[in-house]
């Protein structure tokens, strides 16, 4: 399939499907790289360490930029985020050590659980019907006392100063190596498994939870993206036109597109990816 | 930040301590027009905004500036390589193989210094990855400024994992 093509038509090639894969992206609320390394794996047969590799710089990317959008509208629990960056970054670092070890298979057997988890998970989150804002009393947590990790944000929706409290931090550390390591593994932001650990265990609002996984998912691709770059899986002429791509797609998409909530177009793109996640599965077990 | 959950402001809002109660911040000399308490406050969330700026600028100035990088070594690659543009044999060698491009710091800086394109594009890619650790730079600096030692702390735990996972990188490259 690559007979004949030129590393410029290559470049180019990529930096398009990039752009798509960033604009699905923000249209379903998963990250580029989930949808850019299958991509490049399955249509490119690009080797997966190197589309890891590429994937990891373009998170870096689209984090820092929607971020610093984040926290200026101080939806960011800034304090939770640099908190639980202990653990997302010790995870990664982990992760992106465990991924030098293991073989190509099983690299694509593990990609294809976390898009499927990821899919579903993203598509439950949309059926199940919107009851935020119901403030219902935590239990008591001292190390987010301790830490002060208490705080508001103002709801834009509501036009109004929402507080809330903190709870069960140990358990959201946990989750958060863990979710830090896959992130270094796959080289993925794992927002869907961060969110969920900051919105299900902490108790922080669904806005702030996504807010702040997006404030801590550069920090944690940082950590892995430093060890693949050293190590040599940062190929320039593939990270580059991921990178600009994906950031492009993006921002782009957030701007322009509202977030999908047709249920049938929303089933419809679950599909496809839980598709992709067998193609990936048959890819590792072949 | 810091207001208990959906309760009305208390009557005396304690000043909840950024800095030290004990050490008594200094009161704004002169003005007792308003509750100090209330004027601390206000000042701390001011300070607090300022830290959120700040941050935020870190962000985007990094991600523009090494993505102007990054396009301007792929410019300086594709016009020294005539190949890249015609033939189709080179691919299967640029996208398979390994280490044929720079990847340690030595071989990074050499290579800008002779305009080696790929070398630039992996430093605009080094300075992307260095834009999150610079904000966690940033932070520590902001909480010492604070006067919040435990944050100090976690700040300078994240910083310190984020620059052992170069030299690890490294380690795993030799």
């Amino acid at each position: 399939m690559l007979d004949g093509v030129t590393p410029l038509t290559f470049v180019l090639e990529l930096f398009f499907i990039s752009i798509a894969a960033g604009v699905l992206g923000s249209l379903l609320g998963l990250g580029g790289g989930i949808i850019v390394i299958p991509a490049l794996t399955l249509l490119f047969h690009v080797d997966i360490r190197l589309a890891i590799g590429a994937s990891i710089v373009s998170v870096i990317a689209t984090s820092s930029g929607a971020a610093a959008a984040y926290v200026r509208e101080r939806i960011t629990n800034m304090r939770v985020g640099m908190f639980l960056e202990i653990a997302t970054t010790t995870g990664a670092v982990t992760g992106a050590y465990i991924e030098g070890l293991v073989s190509a298979k099983v690299l694509y057997v593990v990609f294809a659980v976390v898009l499927g988890y990821s899919a579903l998970a993203m598509f439950r989150k949309r059926s199940s019907k919107d009851t935020e804002h119901v403030v219902t009393p935590v239990p008591k947590d001292r190390l987010a006392d301790w830490l002060s990790l208490h705080d508001s944000y103002y709801d834009e929706a509501e036009k109004r100063e929402i507080g809330y409290q903190v709870t069960h931090t140990p358990l959201g550390l946990g989750f958060m190596y863990i979710a830090g390591a896959v992130s270094g593994l796959l080289g993925i932001g794992s927002g869907a498994l961060k969110v969920p650990a900051m919105d299900l265990a902490m108790r922080l609002p669904m806005k702030v939870s996504t807010a702040t996984s997006n404030f801590m998912i550069g920090v944690t691709a940082a950590a892995s993206a430093g060890v693949y770059l050293f190590r040599g899986d940062i190929d320039p002429l593939m990270a580059a036109p991921v990178a600009a791509g994906v950031l492009m797609g993006a921002t782009g998409g957030s701007r322009v597109l509202p977030r999908l909530h047709n249920e049938a177009v929303r089933g419809i793109f679950v599909a496809v990816l839980v598709f992709i996640s067998v193609e990936m599965l048959l890819k590792g077990i072949a | 930040m810091n207001t208990p959950a959906d309760t009305p402001p208390p009557i005396a809002d304690p000043p909840i301590p950024v800095s030290s109660p004990l050490q008594g911040s200094p009161g704004p000399g002169g003005t007792h027009i308003q509750d100090p308490a209330t004027l601390a406050s206000a000042r701390d969330d001011e300070r607090v905004r300022r830290v959120e700026l700040i941050i935020s600028l870190v962000l985007r100035i990094g991600v523009v500036l090494s993505l102007v990088i990054v396009a301007i070594g792929l410019g300086i690659t594709f016009a020294h390589n005539a190949g890249y543009t015609s033939s189709g044999r080179l691919l299967h060698h640029l996208i398979s193989s390994r280490a044929s491009f720079p990847h340690t710091l030595g071989s990074v800086a050499s290579g800008v210094g002779h305009m080696n394109g790929n070398a630039i594009v992996v430093f605009g890619l080094i300075l992307l990855i260095l834009t999150p650790v610079m904000r966690v730079a940033v932070s520590i600096f902001t909480f010492i400024y604070q006067h919040d030692p435990r944050f100090v702390v976690i700040t300078s735990t994240v910083l310190a994992v984020l620059i052992t996972s170069f030299f690890l990188g490294r380690a795993g490259a030799g």
